[in-house]
C-alpha cells in the first residue's frame, strides 16, 4: 500500500461518496447496478482494513536507506524526508537520487504505469 | 434581515444571476438585462459565469469571476490584487480581458469582478493538435515572447501591491512553507528542495512575472493568442521563472520534444524572447525553474488533496490530484538526473 494521500481507504471512500450522489439521479437497472457497486466497494473497504498492511518492496527500500528496522512502516517517508532535509545525505546526493527514482517509479507503477512508458520516449 | 450592506454570498445560481442583474445595472446602466447565462466549470476556487449584458439593440458578452473558496496558506492572490493586475497589464497593452468593474460589499457576490469575454479556445490538447489552430501554432512562440517581454518590462514600482507576496520575497521558501503546512512527507520532494537550494541560480533582475504562464491559461483562436488569463500567481521575481514554467514538462501535454508548452523547442523560445527585446536568456536558470516548476505543481496537487481530506470541498478530481503527485516527483527527479529533457 502506498503512503501517498489519499490512502487506499480514502480513495475508496471518495468513489463511494460520488457513487451515492450519482445513484440518487439514476433509476431502473442503472440504479440497481450503482447500488451493487457501492456494496462491492464496501466489501473491498472492509477486506483492506481487516487485513494487516503488508510491508512492500518499496517500504523495504526506504528501510534500507534509513538503516532502520524498528520504525513502523507508516513512519518511513517522514523519517527519510527529515533526514534529507537535515542534510544527512548531502555527501551522497547522487546515490540518494538513484534510490529515490526507484522509490518514485514504484509509486508511478501504481498510480499510472503508462506514464513510465510514455516518458521512455522522452 | 439582510440589508444591502451585509448580503451574504449565495450558492444558488438563480439568486446569483438575480444579484448579477442588479449589480450590472448599478454599474453599467439601468436598462441592461443579463441574458444567455452559462456557468463555466473551470477553476477550483472561483466561479466563472458568462453572460450577455443586453441594452436595447446592443449586447456585450461579459464574464463574472467570484471567489468561492479561500484556502489557508493559499498560494493565490486576493481577488482585489488580481483585478489591479488586470487593470495594470491592460493599460500597457498586454492581451488580457478588459477589466469592467469589481464587486462591492453590498452586491452579495463575494469578492470578484466583471471582465470582458474573449472568444477562443483554452483546452491545451485541442490547441496542440486540432488542424483548426495550425496557423495559430505557427505564430505562437513569437506571440508568447512578445507578451512575456511586455509583462517583464512593466515597472515593478507600479505593482507595489505584490511586495508582500511570499513568492516575491522567496519563491523556494514560499513552496517550503506550503509543504510544511500540508504536512504530507514526500522524500523525493525534500530531495528536490535540497537540490534546488544547492543549485540556485544567481539572482537576476526583479520583474513583474505572470507566475502561471502556460498552455491552458491562454485564450487562442485561429489567428493566435487573444488573451492571457489567471493572474492569481503573479509576483515580482526572476523573468526566467516565466520561461521555465512554460517549459515545465506537465505543460507540454505529451509533446515532450517541444519544451515550450508543447508548441516549440526551448531554444526557439529563447531566440524569440531575445528577438522581442527581452533580457539575455540564462538557459541554466530556466532549467532550474523547470525543475522548480515540477516541484511547484506537485505542491499544488498536494494542496488539492489537503483540501479534499481536511477542508470542505471534496471531489474525485481532488483525490486524483493527490495521487498524481508521484508523476511530478518522477518528472523532477528524472530531470535532475539528466534522464529527461
Amino acid at each position: 500500500m502506498a503512503h501517498d494521500q489519499p490512502d487506499i481507504g480514502e480513495l475508496i471512500h471518495t468513489v463511494q461518496e460520488f457513487l451515492s450522489q450519482l445513484t440518487k439521479k439514476l433509476d431502473g437497472q442503472d440504479r440497481y447496478y450503482a447500488l451493487c457497486s457501492s456494496y462491492l466497494l464496501e466489501i473491498v473497504q472492509r477486506e483492506l482494513t481487516q487485513w494487516a498492511p503488508v510491508e512492500t518492496d518499496d517500504d523495504k527500500r526506504l528501510r534500507s536507506i534509513l538503516t532502520d528496522n524498528e520504525l513502523p512502516r507508516s513512519e518511513l517517508p517522514r523519517a527519510l524526508s527529515e533526514a534529507i532535509r537535515e542534510g544527512q545525505f548531502d555527501d551522497q546526493m547522487d546515490a540518494m537520487l538513484a534510490h529515490l527514482i526507484d522509490h518514485v517509479t514504484s509509486k508511478v507503477e501504481v498510480t499510472k504505469p503508462s506514464y513510465l512508458v510514455d516518458t521512455q520516449d522522452n | 434581515m439582510n440589508t444591502m450592506s451585509d448580503l451574504e454570498p449565495s450558492d444558488d445560481l438563480a439568486e446569483i444571476v438575480r444579484r448579477l442583474q442588479v449589480t450590472v445595472r448599478a454599474h453599467l446602466g439601468n436598462n441592461i438585462d443579463v441574458e444567455n447565462v452559462s456557468v463555466a466549470t473551470l477553476g477550483g476556487s472561483s466561479r466563472t459565469i458568462i453572460f450577455d449584458a443586453v441594452q436595447a439593440e446592443n449586447s456585450r458578452r461579459l464574464v463574472s469571476r467570484q471567489e468561492t473558496y479561500t484556502l489557508d496558506q493559499s498560494p493565490f492572490l486576493a481577488p482585489e490584487k488580481q483585478y489591479k493586475l488586470l487593470q495594470l497589464t491592460y493599460k500597457y497593452g498586454v492581451p488580457v480581458p478588459e477589466p469592467i468593474f469589481e464587486f462591492g460589499d453590498g452586491d452579495g457576490l463575494g469578492r470578484g469582478h466583471i471582465m470582458a469575454h474573449v472568444n477562443g479556445e483554452t483546452l491545451p490538447k485541442k490547441l496542440l493538435h486540432d488542424p483548426r489552430f495550425a496557423a495559430a501554432r505557427e505564430v505562437f512562440i513569437d506571440q508568447v515572447a512578445k507578451i512575456l517581454v511586455q509583462i517583464h518590462s512593466i515597472d515593478p514600482a507600479e505593482a507595489r501591491f505584490l511586495d508582500d507576496s511570499l513568492d516575491t520575497h522567496d519563491p523556494l521558501g514560499a513552496q517550503l512553507a506550503r509543504y510544511d503546512y500540508y504536512d504530507e512527507p514526500h522524500p523525493a520532494l525534500d530531495y528536490a528542495f535540497r537540490w534546488l537550494e544547492q543549485n540556485r541560480p544567481d539572482a537576476t533582475q526583479a520583474c513583474l512575472v505572470h507566475g502561471d504562464f502556460r498552455n491552458g491559461n491562454m485564450i487562442i483562436d485561429e489567428q493566435g493568442i487573444n488573451a492571457l488569463l489567471d493572474w492569481e500567481c503573479a509576483h515580482i521575481g526572476d523573468p526566467m521563472s516565466d520561461l521555465g514554467w512554460l517549459c515545465t514538462r506537465s505543460w507540454r501535454f505529451g509533446n515532450n520534444q517541444l519544451h515550450a508548452g508543447g508548441f516549440a523547442t526551448r531554444q526557439a523560445l529563447f531566440d524569440a524572447y531575445e528577438r522581442a527585446g527581452g533580457c539575455p536568456v540564462d538557459a541554466r536558470a530556466v532549467q532550474w525553474w523547470e525543475i522548480f516548476g515540477s516541484l511547484r505543481w506537485a505542491m499544488l496537487n498536494i494542496m488539492q488533496v489537503h483540501g479534499h481530506l481536511h477542508g470542505t470541498r471534496r471531489t474525485p478530481a481532488f483525490a486524483a490530484c493527490g495521487r498524481n503527485t508521484s508523476l511530478l516527483e518522477y518528472d523532477l527527479l528524472m530531470t535532475i538526473a539528466g534522464r529527461l529533457d
